[in-house]
């Protein structure tokens, strides 16, 4: 229905069009295989990303509307295909009196930086497809209302996302998910061979789950995690949106802003069950008396917490190079810890970018970033109390812009772990390119191999995807 | 500078005759205030022509408006999709160079162009962003070098920040547009040319309707088309946030 009137208003509004309407759709596909095949990871996988959209001006604001839709299919143990549809960029946008108002399911972007921002936070990160996936498609949009008063160079911007979602991120059976494909399997597998006074009685029934897990179907698998991932979550009733404020100023030469924002987590505090843990950390079933203990308590519990944060962001140029500069404060950061635990605590986010550009056919943009937990956390996974990040783009265009050289790369300094994404693309037509390109990462600790090794995982996260080099070839066609 | 005056919206009022004024800064003086316009929405058809003829094709939309006496441009690409949302501003200021300020729809934020980023290609195309410069550089010379019954050959030095070393334009008498425009680097080698093929007059001042760039390097050129055209509009019809980040951010 949602869909229905949302046509509606749109074939509505058209009536006192003021252009004609813009339609396009870019179609993407790429496969991606593995340099070094191993049992823990997809031999080979693909995405094929879709977005149509088609917007019209009025005389007083303009329509638009998008339709957003990902195959994926990954071959390893199991072969897998995914298909999801979701909505674009969809609403309406113009004038509300001597106000702008923007409605629908958006994307609004804050802050400054590209690869490193910590300010962009409005919006859920979606996270699936890891280092293959492409800007255009990191972004999930979500329904908001925007509305924004002030003059041509002050103004104040106040949002409200009614019903937030959490980062997407597949936390089971991906290459680019903490539980890699078979970890699961493997652990419930081997707890029927553990040690432990329960395991004459456990034996069996833990074979039979094993068994029975070896054969659900991948999609029921991943309905599993996305349920256990949704729990907790608060009811959507709209009190529980999220909403934000933000100033902005633009004055010749310099752009600046600060925000402030009351926001439901991205991602939720997951617990496993102290006696569940127990027993994959020492990987030992427990005593008969312990049973009923282990029964009543809930495998793993999920929380959503909210935080208050504030930032600024600013924009300018020195010379020859263009500045972006950001930095962030939560009240409440969520931080993951080892053994599927987490908290939340004060943190700070800092980054700072420089850009450069010459005749058009090269550019180039470092960023750099500082994350500080104010308050330590035990144990901190994928993370540390201080993380210092540096982050690269680039782009030479060569033979009239027929041929195009990109290269990205993340360097954790933290971790001491870096990854690579260089690509060699070949624009035949407006509407056509291609490209082949890798996904190279150098780990400082080797990756995890089993389901007790990734949750106690002490290495950086681009460590803990080391083993998934891969080489890969996109098309992207447009119309 | 002809070219500049020329991209932005190239306007001569073809009432303005041509008079005893063979002194070259007289005629760029007049050129310039004849040219001038408070406003102007253009729908352009950009195609840039590689080496081997294979035609790329560009649709956007152009609105410029003088405010406080300074250019405003404002360039908003639609097609093709892959490039659609593009938008751009150039802000004409006062005693400095000009402000440009590009939003890419695909990172949903936008980037300040600075320094030597503006004599880089525009979308791809052979005209620079320095093209899309309105300062009349007061560092830059002018010499009438030839003059004819129809036209004034003009040869201008800008100034330092340029990448052009020279600029020779071919200006028509009748209505002080310019009809060629040849550009040289810093070794007096011939860089580009521009020619004026088709023109339109509206209300009494003529418009370039179909101009041609060739990069006389790379055997490269570009062609501007402006299918429609509006000219001195009510203020209202482009106001001035137009050409403010927060335009581009709410239109991406």
């Amino acid at each position: 229905m949602r869909w229905f009137w949302l046509s509606m208003g749109c074939f509505l509004a058209a009536a006192n069009a003021a252009s004609p309407p813009e339609v396009g759709v870019v179609i993407t596909p790429l496969i991606a295989v593995d340099i070094q095949p191993s049992d823990q990871a997809d031999a080979w996988e693909s995405w094929t990303w879709l977005r149509a959209s088609a917007k019209q001006r009025m005389d007083r604001g303009r329509w638009f509307l998008g339709i957003n839709a990902d195959h994926n299919v990954r071959s390893g143990q199991d072969i897998e295909a995914i298909w999801r549809v979701s909505a674009g960029e969809s609403g309406w946008a113009g004038q509300a009196g001597k106000t702008h108002l923007r409605v629908g399911n958006l994307i609004e972007r804050w802050g400054k930086l590209d690869l490193l921002s910590s300010l962009d936070v409005l919006n859920p990160k979606d996270l699936r497809a890891g280092p293959l996936g492409n800007i255009e498609t990191a972004r999930a949009p979500i329904p908001m209302a925007v509305w924004q008063v002030g003059t041509d160079t002050i103004r104040a911007e106040f949002s409200y996302a009614p019903f937030p979602e959490g980062d997407h991120i597949q936390m089971v059976g991906s290459d680019w998910s903490v539980v890699k494909p078979g970890m699961m399997e493997g652990f419930i597998g081997s707890m029927s061979k553990l040690d432990g006074p329960a395991s004459t009685l456990l034996a069996a029934p833990i074979a039979q789950l094993s068994e029975a897990l070896g054969k659900l179907d991948p999609s029921a698998q991943r309905a599993f995690a996305d349920a256990a991932k949704q729990m907790g979550a608060p009811e959507q009733f709209g009190i529980n949106g999220n909403v934000g404020a933000r100033f902005e100023a633009e004055a010749q030469g310099v752009d600046a802003a600060v925000m402030v924002a009351n926001l439901r987590s991205p991602i939720p505090i997951t617990r496993l069950g102290p006696n569940y843990r127990l027993v994959i950390q020492n990987k030992r079933l427990p005593g008969l008396d312990q049973l009923a203990t282990l029964g009543a308590e809930a495998p793993i519990t999920t929380d959503w917490p909210r935080s208050w944060m504030a930032g600024t962001e600013l924009s300018s140029v020195a010379g020859p190079f263009g500045l972006r500069a950001e930095a962030v404060w939560w009240s409440n950061k969520v931080h993951a810890q080892r053994w599927l635990d987490a908290t939340a605590v004060p943190s700070t986010g800092t980054g700072l970018a420089i850009d450069y550009t010459q005749s058009g056919r090269f550019y180039m943009a470092i960023e750099g970033r500082w994350e500080h937990m104010l308050s330590p956390v035990d144990g901190p996974f994928l993370t540390k109390a201080d993380v210092f990040e540096l982050g690269t783009t680039a782009r030479i265009s060569l033979a009239n812009d027929r041929l195009e050289l990109l290269a990205a790369a993340l360097v954790n300094l933290s971790f001491g772990d870096w990854m690579s994404r260089p690509e060699v693309r070949w624009v035949a037509t407006d509407s056509l390119s291609m490209g082949l390109g890798a996904v190279l990462l150098f780990s400082s600790t080797p990756p995890p191999a089993d389901l007790s090794a990734a949750l106690s995982y002490g290495g950086g996260p681009i460590s803990m995807m080391g083993d998934n080099d891969a080489i890969f070839f996109n098309l992207r066609w447009s119309q | 500078m002809m070219i500049r005056l020329l991209l932005s919206v190239c306007l001569a009022l073809t009432a303005s005759p041509a008079q005893a004024e063979d002194n070259a800064d007289t005629i760029i003086a007049t050129a310039q205030k004849v040219q001038r316009i408070e406003s102007a929405i253009q729908q352009i058809e950009m195609v840039l022509v590689s080496k081997n003829g294979a035609r790329r094709h560009r649709s956007f939309e152009m609105k410029t408006k003088r405010i406080d006496g300074l250019n405003a441009t404002y360039v908003r690409f639609s097609k093709p999709t892959d490039v659609a949302g593009t938008q751009l501003i150039v802000l004409e200021r006062s005693g400095k160079s000009d402000e440009q300020i590009l939003y890419l729809p695909a990172l949903k934020r936008t980037n300040r162009i600075a320094g030597r980023a503006k004599k880089g290609a525009f979308m791809g195309s052979d005209f620079s962003y320095e093209d899309f410069d309105f300062s009349d550089d007061p560092k830059a010379t002018h010499t009438l070098i030839s003059s004819n019954d129809t036209t004034w050959v003009i040869d201008t030095k800008p100034g330092p920040e340029s990448s052009y070393g020279r600029i020779r334009s071919t200006v028509s008498k009748s209505d002080h547009l310019p009809r060629q425009v040849e550009f040289f680097d810093a070794k007096d080698h011939a860089k580009k040319l521009l020619t004026i093929q088709q023109t339109a007059t509206q209300n009494g001042a003529v418009l370039p309707t179909h101009s041609v760039m060739k990069n006389l390097n790379r055997g490269t050129s570009t062609e501007l088309k402006v299918t429609e055209w509006q000219l001195n509009l009510p203020p209202d019809e482009i106001p001035n946030e137009t050409f403010t980040i927060g335009f581009l951010e709410r239109n991406g």
